[in-house]
């Protein structure tokens, strides 16, 4: 009894680092937006500075569920919401990946005005960091619905990575000169693409760890 | 065990002690009555054996003749009478024959009348077997015993006269023991109903029904109690309605304030939070933000560390962060430890303050420093560095001289420019609308004076204007400012778009607004400059504008003549690649119609 009291407080303090972790990485990618919206740099690096955080957090709340498999030897539903952690981590650690890029790319693009509208990316970025906050939400309310409604925002992710990719591909054809510049774009819409399906596979992570079956809910 | 109620208590005890004196009463003016009823009964019997004994000695002398004198002495009365002779030979009997009568010499009462006595005796009848009542006397003759007269008086006759009384006794006592009862009743309920009063009043202050006040019995004791209590339920009321009107008032100031205030808990919970707070929570799929942690609710690492290190240390903090809700706000956010009377830290409470236009303003106003000292060093450089090089020598070789002279003023020349645009742009800011000399005018003509005036700066660029203008247009503007407006709006868009495209300009009314747009095929402008164009000294490019001539606050004259007319001015994306400028002003300025059109030579002379 004593030690299933124990479990638990240990499960609630993981809890708050994953709340902390989630909310930091959402934070990052708003970061690495309102620079690329405003061409600050400064903010860019604190966006890119942000995600050494992020790595840490990623190592403390492992190694403490870890030591909770270790000790406690879960079972059924308490070792899937811990092997469940590990997945919620090693895609968020991904995602602050992926914010910290697109602040790279918006430092940049500060330097070299793109003429024609981000939107679809800014667009991208909004939704993602909503999407973020649901999945870490969904996993600590243990909310499997909450997990699906947002792996499905994913879909409106693609579109605008699609809308944003023939933009920029029709820009590079009637400007070749600034076809480095056009790539540049590219990439950061294709990681803005893979952010969402790294929330996606958290999302499934959920599923698995509160009605324990596998799903895919990238279709 | 049940409890009974003191009043209950206090009537049956009353109605019990009432019961039992009536009780006690009534059995011994029973028993006394009845006592003084036999003692008279026996004196009566034996008075009357006395007297009967008296004449008596007359049918002892002729026995023959006793038993007719016995009935004649005993007809019409309840008495049974005996004579017996002195050797205790019953010699008459008026209920018996007296002959088949065993001696009676040994009957107390006889025994006691022969010897010369009177007797008496109560026993049950050998002869008739009832309870009798028995009185005796002597019968003397010449003074001697002859014999003894006894007279008997059956005690169930007794017992049947004082029933009666018995009853009488019983009823009595049976209606004033009910009026006793309910006497005590009544009395348990008058001492009582005062204290179940006090009791319900009591209730009422629990309730929070304050302003009851508790009745008054008439009992000095309860009344003073009653007092005492009133009078603690009176300052209570004040005080909580004191406490209550300051809880409200806070409340509305913590609801009018424009800072963000939230109350987090030690587990930093949000407890509460003011309007100003709730338009900062993150929405969406949370659920209600009060029990939601604070790293949940606001989204923002860095407010939640600022809060844990405020309970953590129990020391106000203070700090400065940024929340992203669409755009970057900045707060500054001071943290006060929320403590407990016993000095735990039971939360904290949050204030953030949205420094964000503050933090606008200031960046106008560093940029708008450094780019000033900037401009204007840089002509300056120019001309000292040329004129030291002319003295070191250059100006000994007439070719290399006038080159450098020609630099030298044309940089003295964008010196000046730049400080009368400064100075235009500090009259603008200055004018209101009476100065500005603000007149009815035909449009027309201003922006048409603009096209032309830069075709005489650089010739044959009037001739990549068009301008559309309805000949009859007319609003209420200060010509010279519209013309240069016009001209600065133009100028720009022809030192940005590409030689070989048209630069359009058209003027319309829209409503009750004059329109006029300046539409080009140049670079465009990203949305993220489209404010700032409009600051003085704001460059997309640094080098590129500089060359071009500028003196960078030419859109910034243009934004201060629209506001200075009550107008807008912005720029948004052309389709097909480029911007529009749109110029907005009101056709109509309704104070002005009286005086306005008297003095606009006056700004209008400064205007280029």
């Amino acid at each position: 009894m004593h030690s299933r009291i124990q479990f638990m407080e240990e499960l609630s303090r993981l809890h708050h680092d994953i709340l902390s972790m989630g909310t930091r990485v959402g934070e990052n990618l708003a970061k690495a937006l309102e620079a690329l919206r405003s061409g600050d740099a400064a903010l860019a690096d604190e966006a890119r500075a942000g995600d050494g955080a992020v790595d840490a957090m990623q190592v403390t709340i492992e190694d403490r569920a870890a030591v909770l498999i270790a000790t406690q030897q879960p079972v059924a539903g308490d070792l899937r919401e811990l092997v469940a952690v590990f997945k919620l981590t090693e895609h968020l650690e991904r995602i602050g990946d992926y914010a910290s890029h697109l602040a790279k790319a918006a430092k940049r693009l500060a330097k070299e005005p793109y003429p024609r509208s981000l939107a679809p990316l800014e667009s991208m970025a909004e939704l993602e960091i909503a999407m973020i906050r649901d999945a870490v939400a969904a996993f600590l309310n243990r909310d499997s619905e909450l997990a699906r409604a947002c792996a499905l925002k994913d879909d409106e992710v693609d579109a605008s990575h699609k809308a944003f990719l023939e933009e920029a591909l029709d820009f590079v054809r009637e400007n070749p000169e600034k076809a480095q510049q056009g790539m540049r774009l590219i990439r950061a819409s294709a990681w803005l693409e893979r952010l969402g399906d790294h929330v996606t596979n958290i999302c499934e992570a959920v599923v698995f760890m509160v009605e324990g079956r596998h799903v895919e809910l990238n279709e | 065990m049940r409890r009974r109620p003191l009043a209950g208590r206090v009537g049956a005890a009353l109605s019990l002690a009432a019961l039992a004196g009536v009780a006690a009463f009534g059995a011994l003016s029973f028993a006394v009555s009845r006592s003084v009823y036999a003692d008279s009964n026996r004196f009566a019997l034996a008075e009357s054996a006395r007297a009967l004994a008296n004449l008596a000695p007359e049918a002892f002398a002729e026995p023959a003749l006793a038993g007719a004198w016995a009935a004649r002495a005993a007809s019409g009365s309840g008495f049974r009478l005996t004579l017996v002779a002195a050797d205790g030979q019953v010699i008459a009997e008026t209920r018996a024959d007296a002959a088949a009568m065993e001696n009676h010499a040994d009957r107390p009462e006889v025994g006691q009348a022969l010897a010369g006595g009177s007797g008496w005796s109560t026993r049950r009848s050998a002869t008739t077997g009832v309870e009798t009542l028995y009185a005796a006397a002597p019968v003397l003759r010449g003074g001697s015993v002859v014999g003894a007269l006894r007279l008997s008086f059956a005690a169930p006759e007794l017992a049947a006269r004082l029933a009666p009384f018995a009853l009488a006794f019983l009823a009595a006592a049976a209606l004033s023991g009910a009026a006793w009862a309910l006497a005590a009743r009544a009395v348990g309920k008058a001492l009582v109903a005062p204290v179940a009063a006090l009791a319900a009043a009591a209730d009422d202050w629990a309730a929070g029904r304050l302003s009851r006040r508790a009745g008054r019995a008439g009992i000095p004791e309860l009344d003073a109690l009653a007092g005492a209590l009133d009078g603690m339920a009176a300052e209570l009321d004040a005080r909580m309605r004191e406490s209550e009107s300051r809880g409200r008032e806070l409340l509305s100031i913590l609801d009018g304030m424009g800072e963000a205030v939230l109350a987090v808990d030690a587990g930093l919970r949000v407890r509460r939070l003011n309007p100003a707070a709730r338009k900062l929570l993150i929405t969406g799929s949370g659920t209600d933000s009060a029990g939601r942690s604070l790293l949940e609710a606001l989204g923002s690492t860095a407010l939640a560390d600022l809060a844990s290190s405020c309970v953590g240390s129990a020391e106000p903090m203070e700090g400065e962060l940024q929340l992203y809700r669409g755009e970057r706000r900045h707060f500054l956010v001071y943290a006060a430890p929320l403590g407990a009377p016993d000095g735990r830290v039971e939360g904290a409470v949050l204030v953030l303050n949205d420094i964000t236009r503050l933090r606008a303003l200031e960046q106008v106003r560093t940029d708008f420093v450094a780019n000033v000292s900037h401009e204007l060093r840089t002509p300056i450089q120019l001309v000292k560095g040329f004129t030291e090089a002319l003295r070191d020598g250059a100006v000994d070789d007439p070719a290399e001289a006038r080159r450098f002279l020609g630099i030298v003023s044309r940089h003295a020349a964008r010196l000046e420019a730049i400080i009368d645009d400064l100075l235009s742009l500090a009259r603008l800011e200055q004018a209101n609308g009476d100065s500005l000399g603000i007149g009815r005018t035909k449009v027309l003509s201003p922006i048409a004076d603009a096209v032309a005036a830069l075709d005489s700066r650089s010739p044959g660029s009037g001739s990549r204007v068009s301008l559309e203008c309805p000949e009859g247009l007319e609003a209420d503007v200060n010509p010279g400012l519209l013309e240069q407006a016009a001209l600065n709006l133009v100028d720009n868009a022809l030192k940005y778009a590409p030689p070989d495209t048209k630069v359009e300009l058209s003027a319309r009314d829209e409503g009750d607004r004059l329109v006029i747009e300046v539409a080009d095929r140049g670079p465009g402008i990203p949305s993220k400059d489209a404010e700032r164009i409009f600051e003085r000294f704001y460059r997309l490019d640094r080098g590129r504008s500089r060359e071009s001539g500028g003196t960078g606050l030419g859109l910034a004259i243009v934004r201060h003549i629209a506001l200075a007319h009550g107008g807008t001015v912005s720029v948004r994306p052309r389709a097909g690649g480029g911007s529009v400028f749109r110029l907005e002003f009101p056709l109509r300025i309704k104070d002005e119609e009286d005086h306005g059109g008297t003095d606009e030579v006056a700004c209008a002379e400064r205007g280029h």
